[in-house]
């Protein structure tokens, strides 16, 4: 499961995206698929292929990213990891072993992987003070009651650095600016003392100035507490600050993966190449040169062969055809495109080692690569 | 305050188009009003892009509502004066209006006429019950009368071609386009009268980064073929950097701020602009641990006295407590900029390093990329994140696995 560099031939084991850890993951998915049914008129059997075939390990004390565009699945992910949301095929381990169906089973499961939500205006109660949000898990999940239950909520509060912890607690969501409502999410994400957090575009809701106070403290968490978390965003710059590893997903698909410096720095896919020459980037000196315009397919009948094909420049004859395996390019990187196969892109050479070679980059992808690590 | 007039940022932009002066805005009356936008002053050059950025809360798109005059109940203009220098007939003379004194008639032939809007979200902003076509040429049979039906339709598809939407989207619902494609409609709607200001108020903010960039490419595209001036308004400092040509930079309701761009990122003279600057992780460089800014902003209804941001400031002295500073030209610098820091305006306190680099000079156009010497890596921005991990963090630099847990803010 740690080889990196198998190529992704059917029968053979998926390529595992996520940090490269010794030992076992706390959380893995493998082969995770999901299809959500259509039910429009005239539309009935056909489905939305959310997220196709995907293979994550998150292994403790890591932050693994998840970049794509709206529609991309990347929150559908992060649904199926957390279990609410039952795939079409794959299944989870933690700890290396599946996760049972029965109601305790799930129960043990929710308390070890926890769900932090892009909304904190409405992800808490309104109704409700911050001592009654953290209190409700801590009673599910555990025994304690009264004043251990009480130490017990000033404790998280405080470990999410809101200080003090008591008169937080006795405040209500309203009382509260978006940075510290975050704050309470995570907190009562923390409550059941999770192994796994997975955090949906935590930050996007937040103003800039507060952003990294909560992105520090999901620093902190991996630090201190060993936490594995996931975190999906559409913000690259953000992912490569907090992860270890970034996965970049397109229309339900993994396109590249790899460590995150070295995919914002020498991106090998064309989608990533386009997501970075996007993005907003003060150091730039020159206008961006956009490669591959236009906006993601219809999930319901996805284009045949990749999947990124109708909008890549860099389009080939077996692009539209067959969809490309995960091909090694770099160290523990791996990008979903037909140009890093020899085969098919003769310009590589068939003495092509990637893993020897890591700045090796196609030809025709080189010139926007180049101008992204300007 | 009389140090406004100094406000002359690139003057080869040509002549004013927008003069704020003083303005305030409050929401309420009486004791239980709170004031949303106090003493604004800028003035906007023909063909310029002004950038205004800030927090929520920080009154930006009150300000912008202020100058259209769309502010609705419970926001009261409570004081200053808004001059447009248009000219009502193309090549005529050019007339001086103050929007917060025109009535009704006045107005309606300013707007969308020589002043257009764009909103941020554009579901709500268009009619879902009428298409594309109609929506368009709606602007055209008001402001136009005597224009054909045939003449509006073409009008139309050429206003759509403009944005990049081919023609046969015009008979299309909102519903039934995508959210750039709706966007571009908006921008398309702006522009059909040809205004010389478009205000534009986070156009971009809900859209994915390629379809934001691909936006903005064509908006920079038009104003250069049209040299029509905008107000862009965002959140997103990094954005800005990239595509004004002034930054105006807000909180609490004022400007703290107001620099060429270039100047702007390279030698930020506010410490809340600082802080924003480095509140944006780099896209290339060493990982450096970042701060971002203690606290939150402060509520309307609690102003700290003083400067209002001293409780977040690292380098608040007693003076930042209890006396506002106004917006002035720092002392002993060349480029025309302005700030609101006591930092540069009391001869008894010293700026930081982080806060006296400088100045670049000139105003860096967006394809310029003037680099300061002397900074580590070749770029601006690393020389922006380089300088925060000596000034204001005490970061380790390195893989954040190796960063020590630090104070969080």
């Amino acid at each position: 499961m740690n080889d990196t560099t198998v190529t992704d031939t059917p029968g053979q084991a998926p390529v595992v995206h996520g940090p490269r850890r010794e030992g076992v993951p706390a959380l893995e998915a493998r082969r995770l698929t999901k299809h959500f049914p259509v039910n429009a008129l005239g539309a009935r059997g056909r489905v939305v292929h959310a997220v196709e075939d995907i293979s994550v390990a998150l292994p403790e004390g890591t932050v693994t990213a998840v970049v794509g565009e709206s529609g991309s699945g990347k929150s559908t992910l992060a649904q199926l990891l957390t279990g609410l949301l039952k795939p079409t095929s794959g299944e989870l381990l933690l700890d290396g072993s599946p996760v049972g169906t029965s109601a305790k089973q799930r129960r043990a499961y929710t308390s070890d992987v926890h769900l932090v939500l892009q909304d904190p205006f409405s992800s808490l109660n309104s109704a409700h003070s911050i001592r009654y949000h953290l209190a409700r898990p801590l009673k599910l999940h555990t025994d304690l009651r009264g004043e251990a239950l009480e130490a017990k909520i000033v404790e998280l509060l405080e470990r999410v650095s809101l200080t003090p912890g008591k008169e937080f607690a006795d405040k209500f969501p309203h009382e509260l600016s978006g940075g510290q409502r975050q704050r309470v999410a995570i907190a009562r994400g923390l409550a059941v003392s999770p192994r796994v957090l997975l955090a949906d575009e935590p930050v996007s809701m937040l103003d800039v100035s507060i952003r990294l106070g909560v992105l520090n403290l999901f620093d902190d968490l991996r630090e201190r507490e060993r936490i594995a978390i996931l975190y999906v965003t559409h913000d690259i710059a953000s992912a490569r600050y907090l992860a270890d590893t970034i996965i970049v997903m397109y229309a339900g698909e993994v396109v590249e993966s790899g460590p995150a410096t070295q995919i914002t720095d020498a991106p090998q896919h064309p989608y990533t190449q386009l997501l970075l020459s996007a993005a907003p980037d003060p150091s730039r000196t020159e206008a961006p040169v956009l490669r591959g315009r236009g906006s993601p397919p219809s999930l319901v009948t996805p284009p045949s062969g990749c999947r990124f094909h109708p909008r890549c420049p860099f389009a080939m004859d077996v692009c539209t055809k067959q969809s490309p395996p995960s091909l090694p390019v770099g160290k523990d990187q791996v990008a979903a495109c037909w140009l890093h196969s020899p085969e098919h892109n003769p310009e590589l050479g068939s003495e092509h080692h990637p893993e020897h070679s890591p700045e090796l980059e196609p030809q025709s992808g080189a010139q926007n690569a180049a101008a992204a690590q300007d | 305050m009389t140090a406004t007039e100094a406000i002359t940022i690139a003057p080869a932009l040509g002549e004013p188009v927008l003069e704020v002066r003083d303005l305030c805005v409050d929401y309420g009356v009486g004791s239980g009003s709170v004031r949303a936008v106090t003493d604004v002053n800028f003035t906007l050059r023909r063909g310029e892009v002004l950038g205004l950025a800030g927090e929520s809360g920080s009154g930006k798109s009150t300000l912008a509502y202020a100058i259209t005059r769309l502010l609705r109940a419970p926001g009261v203009i409570t004081g200053g004066e808004v001059f447009f220098h248009h000219r009502p007939v193309d090549g005529g003379p050019v007339q001086t209006v103050d929007l917060l004194e025109a009535d009704a008639r006045e107005l309606s032939q300013i707007r969308w006429v020589d002043l257009s809007l764009v909103f941020q979200s554009a579901m709500h902003a268009l009619n879902p019950v009428a298409r594309v076509q109609s929506q368009l040429t709606d602007v055209l049979k008001r402001h136009r009368p005597d224009m054909s039906a045939a003449d509006r339709r073409e009008r139309a598809v050429e206003l759509l071609r403009m944005v990049g939407i081919s023609a046969d989207r015009l008979r299309a619902y909102p519903h039934e386009l995508s959210g750039g494609m709706r966007q571009r409609v908006m921008i398309a709607m702006a522009l059909a009268l040809e205004p010389s200001l478009v205000l534009m108020d986070e156009p971009t903010t809900a859209l994915d980064v390629v379809t934001q960039r691909e936006i903005l490419e064509e908006l920079m595209q038009l104003r250069e073929r049209l040299g029509f001036a905008v107000i862009f308004i965002t959140h997103d400092l990094s954005l800005l950097l990239e595509l004004a040509d002034t930054i105006a930079i807000m909180y609490s309701g004022r400007l703290v701020e107001l620099a060429g761009a270039g100047d702007l990122i390279e030698a930020p003279r506010h410490p809340y602009s600082l802080g924003l600057l480095n509140s944006f992780p780099a896209l290339h460089g060493e990982r450096v641990r970042m701060t971002g800014i203690p606290g939150a902003p402060p509520s309307l209804r609690a102003m700290p006295d003083g400067c209002k941001f001293h409780p977040r400031c690292p380098h608040a002295a007693d003076r930042c407590r209890s006396e506002e500073p106004t917006l002035l030209t720092p002392a002993g610098r060349t480029a025309a900029r302005t700030v609101a820091c006591w930092l540069h305006q009391d001869p008894a306190m010293t700026a930081p390093e982080a806060l006296a680099r400088p100045d670049s000079g000139t105003v860096i156009s967006s394809s310029g990329g003037a680099v300061s010497a002397g900074t580590v890596p070749s770029t601006v921005a690393s020389a922006v994140t380089g300088a925060t991990a000596t000034a204001a963090t005490k970061a380790q630099t390195g893989r954040s696995e190796d960063i020590s847990v630090g104070e969080l803010s």
